[in-house]
């Protein structure tokens, strides 16, 4: 009998080949996987935090998408954009969920009847070049269902826009500020920076204040949006809104510095080096300007010179503007805390929320509304706070509650 | 120590910034430099396994004659072809697995190149969560707050975001030169295997960056770029450096030959061949 055509000895080589031949791409793509996998995880930083608003008796929260809870339970009332399609991506983040809109990062502004919302998308670039416009404003009802769109925008808008008459000023990271008309619903002007605008403008008596990550403040006409003053003394970027008092608007660099600018002439009153970068728009109460920095110390400096009232420190990056109520400070950080400091001498107080939160940081600003003291967390998790108790009123998670 | 290792890099990167101008083409140029630099403090890792694996081509082709007629014996049985090419390598001092072997001094160099690969995507912060990380970076070195943010446009594209179409393809391409200068000292093996693997990697491989390069900020692509070139100069003086020693060493003889005879002469033993090299 022919050796070779006994079926175990002639399938031999043939095995053999197909094994080989499995080898041959094992290795490459063994590689190709590991490599892929951490292109796609291991450089991922979360783009951005959070972010809450409190409006009457709802509260509404920005977290890739954005919810109305009730701010007496915390109860999700309806979320937008409404449906979601879930589908994983290696290299756009691990299993990020597709969204129809958005992703929403900052908070709104609310009118009597709608609520307009800055969208952090933007356009999105193919291979065939532009395509969809997921940047602009959207308005919606307060039943959550989109009422019209503005589309001007190309990029991302990262803090809430600003509403002052019958115009929302929108910042975009396409380095403009657009001021659209809500009953044109177009833009009626477009001012335009050297660098993104990550803060929100400041509308006070017919002109806008917009800082930019340029370096400078600008001082523009709200009306025809022609710039007034420019203040180009920053050493660095400005990533927040100036608080305003007197006369003075007061605005933290992310180099480390503190400036008071006259709000009619742009010119420095004083200037304050601080230990960390200022990301936050400060807060005044009583003649007395307070803010934390990226370094984790707290100040309250006069607003009069700049002054030190008092200094702390903490541990972990304060990003937020802190909530003052009945003369105590709250301060999220990094390191997951809330702080809570006595305005007055600046002692540490028991924290309303009690716990330092595990595997999550306090970046989003806290907001008392009257109330209660709403804070939340880069997990997403939010927490109305009982500040004369100290004790935790609810908590709840929308975007956990809308994935289950 | 991982998050250290990238903020060093980020530090150098804007360090090298600042110093060639702070101008738009500035950021580009330090990542072409730090990349340069990269690719030079990593040689001593590659070096010694590529040695190792030019040397065992070398012996692999000498027995390829032996090899073939085992091939040729055993043909119907490949156990026993195995066995008895595991015993031709054990006796000529030869490692099967050289090739696979020559892939752990990448895997160790990974960590330093990922590490730098992620600082250029960090130092081009383009999102407040980046920015954060990037701002407790310069912390260390206050002054670099002023330069940030990092211009991001360069040429035709923004550093900060992907280039659909022309880095990618340059991206592959310079990635398949690479590894075609790479894969003769395996074509010529008597292991199918690794010509196979080798083969296969010509494809995946720039195929892999192509698609990497139209996903990820176009810095990075920069780097890949530079990071092939460099590759392949470092490739062909590597190649020409171990070609040279092996002829060295094919042309030198075992001792001196005036000193040999003396020996014969005198009666003596030759004298040893490090003795001989130390006087040449």
């Amino acid at each position: 009998m022919n050796k070779s055509a006994m079926p175990g000895v002639a399938r031999r080589p043939q095995a053999s080949k197909h094994r080989s031949r499995r080898r041959k791409w094992l290795i490459p793509l063994t590689l190709a996987l590991f490599a892929t996998l951490l292109a796609g995880c291991g450089a991922q930083v979360p783009p951005y935090w959070p972010d809450l608003s409190v409006d009457g008796d709802t509260v509404y929260v920005t977290n890739g998408r954005f919810f109305a809870l009730k701010a007496d339970t915390g109860d999700a009332m309806w979320a937008y954009p409404a449906v979601e399609q879930q589908s994983g991506g290696l290299l756009s983040g691990c299993s990020a969920p597709k969204i129809t809109d958005g992703p929403f990062i900052a908070a709104p502004v609310v009118q009597d009847e709608l609520i307009f919302l800055g969208s952090g998308g933007e356009i999105q670039r193919s291979l065939w070049g532009k395509g969809e416009n997921m940047a602009g404003l959207r308005a919606l009802n307060k039943l959550g269902t989109l009422q019209w769109r503005f589309e001007g925008a190309t990029g991302s808008t990262i803090a809430a826009p600003a509403l002052a008459g019958t115009t929302v000023y929108l910042p975009s990271s396409d380095h403009n500020v657009y001021a659209v008309d809500l009953e044109t619903r177009q833009a009626r002007w477009v001012f335009q920076t050297g660098n993104w605008v990550w803060a929100t403008p400041l509308i006070l008596e017919g002109t806008a204040y917009i800082a930019s990550m340029d370096h400078v403040l600008y001082a523009v006409d709200d009306q025809t949006g022609s710039a007034r003053w420019q203040f180009d003394r920053s050493s660095s970027a400005l990533p927040a809104a100036p608080a305003f008092d007197g006369g003075v608007l007061y605005l933290g660099a992310l180099g480390g510095t503190m400036y008071a600018i006259e709000a009619q002439s742009g010119e420095l009153a004083w200037e304050q080096k601080v230990d960390g970068g200022v990301w936050a728009t400060p807060i005044i109460v009583n003649g007395v300007l307070y803010f934390g920095t990226l370094k984790g110390a707290i100040y309250a400096l006069r607003t009069t010179d700049g002054t030190q009232v008092w200094t702390k420190n903490v541990e972990g990056e304060v990003r937020g503007t802190p909530a003052y109520v009945n003369g105590t400070l709250y301060f999220g950080c990094e390191n997951g805390r809330l702080y809570a400091f006595d305005a007055q001498n600046g002692d540490e107080l028991m924290s309303p929320l009690g716990m330092q939160l595990e595997k999550a940081s306090i970046y989003t600003s806290p907001v008392f509304d009257g109330t209660y003291l709403y804070v939340m967390s880069t997990s997403g998790e939010v927490f109305a706070l009982d500040v004369e108790r100290n004790a935790i009123v609810w908590q709840n998670n929308p975007l956990a509650d809308q994935e289950e | 120590m991982w998050e250290s290792l990238i903020q060093g890099f980020v530090l150098a990167l804007i360090w090298l910034y600042r110093v060639l101008g702070s101008s738009e083409w500035s950021f580009a140029l330090s990542i072409t430099v730090m990349t340069i630099a990269v690719r030079l403090v990593t040689i001593p890792f590659t070096l010694p396994s590529q040695r190792a694996m030019k040397k065992n081509a070398a012996k692999m082709e000498a027995i390829r004659p032996e090899l073939d007629k085992l091939k040729k014996k055993y043909r119907q049985d490949p156990q026993k072809l195995q066995q008895a090419q595991l015993q031709l390598y054990q006796e000529h001092g030869i490692n099967p697995l050289s090739s696979m072997t020559g892939c752990l001094p990448m895997f160790i160099q990974l960590p330093i190149i990922w590490a730098f690969y992620q600082s250029i995507s960090r130092a081009l912060a383009n999102q407040p969560g980046q920015m954060l990380v990037l701002s407790k970076y310069l912390s260390a070195v206050p002054e670099f707050m002023s330069l940030v943010p990092l211009p991001s446009k360069f040429l035709w594209f923004d550093m900060g975001r992907p280039d659909k179409i022309v880095l990618p393809l340059l991206v592959a391409g310079s990635t398949w030169i690479q590894q075609k200068l790479t894969v003769p000292s395996t074509q010529g093996s008597t292991d199918p295997q690794a010509a196979q693997m080798s083969q296969s990697m010509m494809i995946t491989m720039p195929l892999m960056f192509g698609f990497f390069a139209m996903q990820m900020p176009a810095g990075l692509s920069i780097y890949f770029i530079v990071s092939n070139v460099v590759g392949l100069g470092i490739q062909w003086a590597t190649n020409r450096w171990l070609n040279g020693e092996e002829q060295t060493q094919e042309t030198r003889p075992k001792v001196a030959p005036r000193r040999v005879e003396k020996a014969t002469q005198t009666g003596k033993k030759a004298p040893r061949k490090r003795g001989y090299k130390r006087r040449k």
